[in-house]
């Protein structure tokens, strides 16, 4: 076996520095820019919504990491209202919805938002689109509700197109799962996805109840191709929490998590033929040729979690900490419609932690930390076997820090941190083991000015990535999976520059304020490394937006 | 004394017991009749509204709130009532009232901009509201529900009546819909595209828009029984498809389940009245966003010169494309309204004439270019479009008596086109278009088979209806009268059937006897015409201190001959109906109905294509194609039916209904039991004709000649041969239960829980008999060594469905936010086939003279019926079972910036794999998302 190791330095800096970070429009599955928030799966966001904003989703995956792109952190933060730390805003524990959003700069708020991105370029992995145009809307609001209650919620709705697609039309290929099915070919797709997410909290004197619920669905397809694909999800998930006021401040509190993804991919060659590949981990995979009949997969998942929450006041420091443990069970197979079918089985467990400071330098200054930790196992199960095929262990830590202060006239963001994520995958059946462990140091600020009734903001941001870690050697290995697997997984282990700049520019209309938003990213790899045909070129993504909030 | 007679009689005698009653209660008239007062009010910051125009629905009460928002209503009918209070710029309020046989109810209506934020908004079925002037069972549908219902036509908003199946919203198949009945696969009958169960249930199912009937019965959009090519989306033959009104132009539907009034005819499941919307109101705008289908709406009414003069004007333009990774079709539907009222005479609020005017534009366009990646020449086309001109004109004459007249034209202009890629072997062809010998061709290889319908159906409507309302008296709350007369003339002026002769579309059904359709003229064809008067009653009274109301009327259909009012009556139809409803119990009714109803034929029934005959006298094949000859003969037989008539139905129903209030819930339990006892359907009829065998000379190979015939014939023998003809011998019997129970609302929650329901068993049978499949028949026909192949006895087959909809509202008004979740489940869904289908179920069997030859029971295992026993062809052993399912679907609506309002919607949101509502076993049932937005604009006018 041979092992690569990086020189980065950066992989062994500790994280002490800030971030507040909000993923850009997304064109593809995952597209997570790191942060310690780790707040969604497919990170379907908007550029006007900052971390703290996107991590009390239900819909937020439970012992899943993702495999995210290599990209720099894109905040959004100094003209939405002040960030909060809370149990709620930190994962979501429904019973602290109140209390959270009622400390924050406004009881009341909202934004719409539409946004077009387009991203291309080579330095991508194979279940990556070769380019992708994006228009999506989105919004998020909250307001109370009664005397008692406060209600938030929050919508994506976006259309894309890809053209060159992925070899695969799976929604989410770079998930902690090692079994995904591709194909041959990369047909121009089109593709529907819609996200809603709400939660309703009371508060009952010491008392603290809530309701989180929310629907992801999406629908993709090819066209204008004999090879059609067709692909649809639906992720509803629902959480529910209660907190209560202990002693001195101090607030407990616990919550349960439930969701279900559902995934069908169709595959209808007729009247062409393809070649489709079981994708198992780190195996070679295996080539099934589809002529004349339609190939249908459904991935079945199924993921409960549950976790305390502890939250308090001292010295003028709002802390808050969470604890959560889950577990998943996804099941891919290729005959629905059978009462035994062979089925591909993952079951993964895992625990997550969050800990999060909040405290002000001035009057007009706020600071803010936010460490995470992450880890999860778990076995896989082939289809064609019997008994236990692969074992995943996966962590993942990061810590950012945030300083904000706003003024009448400016204002000023700045950020940083690092992000740590290591993944072992042992293929038994393989007899091979691949390891990466990648370190994301990054940085960012932006200004803002206010002058004749417009607001002014440039930002700019930053993140070297450095990978290490062993592989299988690639020479001994069929063309199949130096084409599919392996520059994924070189990819992790690639020395990576990305960097982002935007620029905003708001002016109230009426009773609404309207905000333009340009943003530019790119990602290049700093050595390129063609024994692990590790992908080259550059990755970029350009974003424009327009947004209304009263 | 027949039945129709009977009820005729018990009519007329109830009608006189309630115009007694009512005259004797007039004598005895309290003073303090009901009424209802109260404040109009705005909901942010509660300042009163004047100016509101405060109505009860279903009645002609009518007033303005006054500067301090005040207002009564007098002499409101005691029982369950709705008051409805609208203003410009705002949302229509509707509060459900329970008014008392006497005295005072004090409301507080509150406005709000947009109706999300009101308190008793309703955004599911009305559960006390009524059909106007009905008393049979119905679902009544309004505005807000309307708006809270994801859906892109009217299908999609009848997904609130009980029993219908959900689906996802678009203009993706064709949409006719079916009342309290289920369509089952095929048709009774083996000829393809003859009417079915569904086609039956669908075009028996009255559409009836801004009170003028829609009709198909001039729509001549399909090849009829011989068709190969055809067109996936038409209609013809069943029921309006709905994907025409679209569901945002809809201010209101009611859906009379039970027994229609007198007044509605030419229907046999039920009647769906639909109100569009047509009044001031500020300009308003809605886009919906699906993966699928892109949908935008406008609508705006405002006062021409005067408030007597207003005019509303609605636009929808809606595309629905199909997954493009399987076709590049779409539909594209384009609907246009213009409706204007004018008042003359009297007050604003009680004019004496009353002019509603509509103006009705649509298209519907479905377009499959051909995709030369998946197959090469196959396009499909279709190009449905409109107008549609209705005046109803009301003179109000003295305080109780109204005439009303109404009349419509409605002119459609359809274009059809399919093609395919088509391969056949060698086979003899003539062009003949008359009867008569000829030397024919060889049709072979690869083609392009196209073909056109151009249909061009016409409707001319006119209705004239008197109206009297009779004093209300202490005991008798409301007494109507009406008496009508309607005149219904439907035709189609289309080019027709075309195609390139020489490259038939359907040459795949010739088979050396049977022919192919000829082009033809719809024009050519006859009018349906029809008169019908109708007297229909409706009153109520106390029996023994219990209320009771009655509806109750007569109706005559005539069909006329020759297309004309003044020619012969072909077919007529009498039908008494009787609706009544009792009240022992302001929150206890009982309902019960028996009914008459009749269904016209359609036009193509009436004028069916004639059917031709090519038999091969001479087929000659050799290599050389000089050498080849082929002569046939073509018959012509006419399979028009001059006793062809009305389909008579027969519905009954009776049912309870527990209502609560909001507090309180309800429930609501309908049996129904409705049959179509002389469907149309197509009868396969044997007979025979001859063909000639000649000898041929001058037919050496390679002489270059195709040689000639010797006349006379050498020999002739008779061929059998299966003409194609409607009759009145279908039965559809539909039986069920509906349920609709509403659980209190949670007040801590604001949440209501809601369950609709039915259990529906469709019976379809003939007694006509049944030569089994094409297969056998085209090998008797050509085989002369078969002398006889068997037939069998009509056919009968039953569906059962069981369909409940559970809904779970939960609405924050502070918030303007309502969810709904939708569960819907299907149970012990089944499709069986009744009829005997073993090797001895023939019932006897038919020679190659055509002559018919029973066979007895005791008789059909003997060994000289060997050849006989061979099980009936085509339908061994049929029973379908699908696996009880469910799926759950979620709206969300919320109010947003400009008092604007936005809705995301998922059907099917957990992706359930398994059947649904129909398809194939293995099919995989669609998921549909998306999102709509709303956008008024009044606040921008103030």
């Amino acid at each position: 076996m041979t092992v690569y190791r990086s020189s980065g330095i950066a992989s062994r800096i500790l994280a002490l520095l800030a971030l507040n970070v909000a993923t850009a429009g997304r064109t593809g599955a995952q597209e997570l820019a790191p942060g310690a928030w780790n707040t969604r799966v497919d990170g379907a966001a908007s550029p006007s919504r900052a971390a703290w904003l996107e991590s009390w989703s239900p819909l937020r995956a439970i012992t899943d990491l993702g495999r995210p792109p290599h990209r720099a952190p894109v905040p959004r933060g100094i003209d939405v209202p002040a960030p909060a730390v809370g149990a709620f805003l930190l994962a979501g524990a429904p019973g602290a919805i109140s209390r959270d959003l009622s400390r924050g700069d406004s009881l009341r708020w909202g934004v719409i938002e539409l946004t077009q991105t387009t991203e291309r370029g080579e330095f991508r992995r194979p279940f990556d689109a070769g380019r992708s145009t994006l228009q999506q809307a989105t919004g998020i609001g909250w307001q109370p509700v009664g005397a008692r209650g406060l209600a938030i919620g929050s919508f994506v709705v976006d259309q894309s197109r890809l053209e060159p697609s992925a070899f695969t039309s799976r929604v989410t290929p770079y998930s902690a799962s090692p079994f995904v099915l591709a194909d041959s070919v990369t047909p121009a797709m089109e593709r529907s996805h819609a996200r809603l997410e709400g939660a309703l909290g009371l508060r009952l004197g010491e008392w603290g109840v809530g309701l989180s619920a929310g629907v992801d669905a999406r629908q993709d397809n090819s066209v204008d191709s004999p090879i059609r694909r067709t692909a649809r999800q639906a992720i509803p998930a629902a959480m529910i929490g209660l907190e209560r006021t202990v002693f001195a401040g101090v607030r407990l509190g616990l919550f349960g998590r439930w969701t279900e993804q559902v995934e069908t991919q169709q595959l209808n060659p007729s009247p062409g033929a393809t070649t489709y590949y079981a994708i198992q981990g780190i195996d070679r995979p295996v080539p099934y040729l589809l002529a004349g009949s339609a190939l249908l997969t459904r991935i079945e998942r199924r993921a409960t979690a549950y976790g305390a929450t502890v939250s308090g006041r001292a010295l003028g420091v709002d802390a808050t900490a969470v604890w959560e443990r889950g577990q998943r069970a996804e099941d891919q197979f290729s005959a629905p419609f059978q009462a035994t079918r062979p089925t591909d089985r993952w079951r993964p467990s895992g625990q997550a932690a969050r800990i999060g400071l909040q405290g002000r330098f001035s009057r007009r200054g706020q600071w803010q930390i936010v460490g995470s930790y992450d880890a999860l196992s778990g076995d896989a199960v082939r289809a064609d076997l019997t008994g236990l095929a692969m074992q995943v262990d996966e962590h993942r830590t990061s810590a950012e820090v945030l300083l904000r202060w706003m003024g009448d006239r400016a204002g000023f963001l700045g950020f940083g941190g690092l992000t740590q994520h290591d993944r072992t995958l042992l293929d038994f059946v393989a007899r091979s083991t691949a390891r990466t462990e990648r370190a994301t140091p990054f940085a960012g600020g932006e200004a803002v000015v206010r002058s004749k009734g417009w607001r002014i903001a440039v930002g700019a941001s930053a993140a070297i990535a450095s990978g290490s870690g062993s592989l299988p050697p690639l020479a001994s290995q069929a063309p199949s999976y130096a084409r599919l697997v392996a520059p994924a997984l070189s990819y992790e282990l690639a020395n990576v520059t990305a960097w982002s700049a935007w620029a905003r520019a708001g002016r109230r209309v009426g009773g609404t304020m309207i905000d333009v938003t340009a943003r530019f990213e790119q990602a290049t790899p700093s050595a390129i490394d063609v024994a692990r045909a590790q992908p080259a070129g550059v990755r970029q993504r350009l974003t424009l937006g327009v947004g209304a909030r009263p | 004394m027949s039945v129709p007679i009977r009820l005729a009689v018990a009519t007329i005698n109830l009608l006189a017991l309630a115009s007694t009653s009512a005259t004797i209660a007039a004598q005895n008239a309290p003073q303090n009749r009901p009424f209802i007062e109260g404040v109009v009010a705005a909901r942010d910051g509660e300042r009163p509204v004047p100016l509101a125009t405060i109505t009860v629905e279903g009645t002609a009460l009518v007033v303005r709130s006054d500067s301090a928002g005040r207002f009564r209503l007098l002499d409101v009918p005691a029982g369950p009532q709705v008051v409805v209070a609208r203003r410009v710029g705002y949302a229509v309020t509707r509060q459900p009232v329970l008014v008392p046989p006497f005295g005072r109810v004090t409301l507080r209506l509150m406005l709000a901009v947009s109706s999300l934020q009101l308190d008793q908004l309703i955004v599911t079925a009305d559960r006390v509201g009524r059909a106007r002037g009905e008393v049979g069972t119905a679902t009544v549908i309004d505005r807000d529900a309307i708006a809270n219902q994801v859906a892109a036509s009217l299908q999609g908003i009848l997904e609130l009546v009980p029993g219908v199946p959900l689906s996802a919203p678009g203009l993706d198949a064709a949409q006719p819909f079916a009342l309290r009945a289920l369509a089952e696969p095929g048709a009774p009958t083996g000829a393809a595209g003859a009417p079915g169960a569904g086609s039956i249930g669908s075009s028996g199912t009255l559409i009836i828009l801004d009170g003028i009937p829609l009709s198909n019965n001039a729509n001549l959009q399909s090849l009829g029984v011989r068709g190969e090519v055809v067109p996936g989306a038409s209609t013809a033959g069943q029921g309006i498809d709905l994907r025409r009104i679209p569901a945002t132009a809809l201010e209101r539907v009611e859906v009379i389940r039970g027994v229609p009034s007198a007044r509605w005819g030419d229907l046999t499941q039920g009647a769906i009245i639909v109100d569009t919307r047509a009044a001031t109101t500020a300009p308003e705008f809605a886009f919906r966003n699906d993966p699928r289908t892109k949908e935008g709406n406008s609508v705006a009414g405002r006062s021409l010169f005067s408030e007597r003069q207003q005019l509303t004007a609605t636009l929808n333009v809606t595309k629905t494309q199909a997954t493009r990774s399987l076709s590049n079709a779409g539909t594209i539907r384009t609907a246009a309204q213009l409706a204007h009222r004018g008042t003359l005479g009297g007050t604003s609020l009680t004019p004496r004439v009353t002019a509603d005017s509509r103006l009705d534009v649509w298209r519907l366009r479905y377009d499959a270019p051909e995709r030369v990646d998946l197959e090469r020449g196959r396009t499909s086309f279709q190009d449905d479009y409109g107008v549609r001109f209705g005046e109803r004109a009301r003179w109000q004459i003295g305080a109780r008596s109204q005439l009303e007249w109404t009349a419509a034209v409605d002119v459609q202009q359809q274009r059809t086109r399919e093609q395919r890629l088509l391969i056949r072997p060698a086979s003899p062809f003539t062009d003949r278009l008359v009867e008569g010998r000829q030397i024919g061709s060889f049709l072979e290889g690869q083609y392009l088979g196209a073909y056109e319908l151009l249909g061009a159906p016409r409707l001319a409507y006119s209705r004239l209806e008197y109206r009297r309302d009779l004093p209300t008296r202490a005991r008798a709350d409301l007494a109507t009268l009406r008496a009508g007369l309607e005149l219904r003339r439907e035709w189609n002026d289309g080019d027709g059937y075309q195609f390139d002769i020489l490259r038939p579309p359907q040459a795949g059904n010739f088979n050396g006897v049977n022919g192919y359709d000829r082009p033809r003229r719809f024009s050519d064809l006859s009018a349906l015409t029809s008169t019908a008067a109708y007297i229909d009653a409706r009153g109520g009274s106390r029996v023994l201190g219990v209320p009771v109301e009655v509806q109750a009327g007569l109706r005559a259909d005539l069909l006329h001959d020759g297309g004309w009012w003044w020619e012969s009556v072909r077919s007529m139809l009498a039908q008494p109906r009787l609706a009544v409803q009792v009240t022992p119990r302001p929150w206890f009714r009982l309902r019960g109905g028996v009914g008459l109803v009749g269904k016209l034929p359609t036009v193509t029934q009436l004028s069916p294509s004639p059917q031709y005959f090519d038999v091969v006298n001479v087929n000659r094949y050799p290599p050389n194609p000089s050498e080849r000859l082929a002569v046939l003969t073509t018959f012509i037989r006419d399979p028009r039916n001059a006793t062809l008539g009305i389909a008579r139905a027969r519905k009954q129903e009776v049912g309870f209904e527990l209502d609560g209030g909001a507090r309180r819930g309800m429930l609501s339990v309908t049996a129904f039991s409705d049959a179509v006892l002389d469907a149309v359907i197509s009868r396969r009829e044997v007979g025979t004709i001859v063909r000639e065998r000649f000898a041929l000379v001058d037919t050496g190979l390679g002489s270059g000649r195709p040689g000639r015939i010797v006349e006379p014939a050498r020999s002739a023998e008779p061929v059998p041969i299966f003409l194609d003809r409607f009759v009145n011998a279908g039965r559809l019997g539909s039986r069920g239960v509906e349920v609709v129970a509403v659980a209190p609302v949670i007040p801590a929650l604001r949440t209501r829980v809601e369950l609709s329901g039915a259990i529906v068993e469709t019976r379809f049978r003939t007694d006509d008999i049944d030569f089994g499949s094409a297969q056998v028949t085209n090998s008797f026909q050509l085989d002369s060594t078969i002398v006889r192949i068997p037939y069998f006895n009509g056919r009968r087959t039953r569906s059962q469905r069981t369909i409940l909809t559970w809904r779970v509202v939960h609405h924050q008004p502070d918030a303007g936010l309502v969810i709904t979740g939708t569960l819907q489940q299907s149970l012990g869904a089944s499709f069986v086939t009744e009829h005997r289908t073993d090797s001895v179920a023939f019932e006897g069997y038919v020679t190659r003279t055509g002559s018919l030859v029973p066979v007895a029971a005791a008789q059909r295992i003997d060994a000289q019926y060997r050849d006989l026993r061979s099980g009936r062809p085509g339908l061994t052993g049929v029973r379908l079972r699908r696996p009880d399912d469910w799926l759950l679907s979620l709206q969300v609506a919320k109010s947003i910036i400009g008092d604007g309002r936005l809705s995301f919607y998922f059907f099917n949101v957990l992706d359930k794999l398994a059947v649904f509502g129909g398809g194939s076993v293995n099919a995989v049932p669609s998921a549909r998302f998306g999102a709509e937005l709303t956008i008024p604009t009044a606040r921008w006018w103030k």
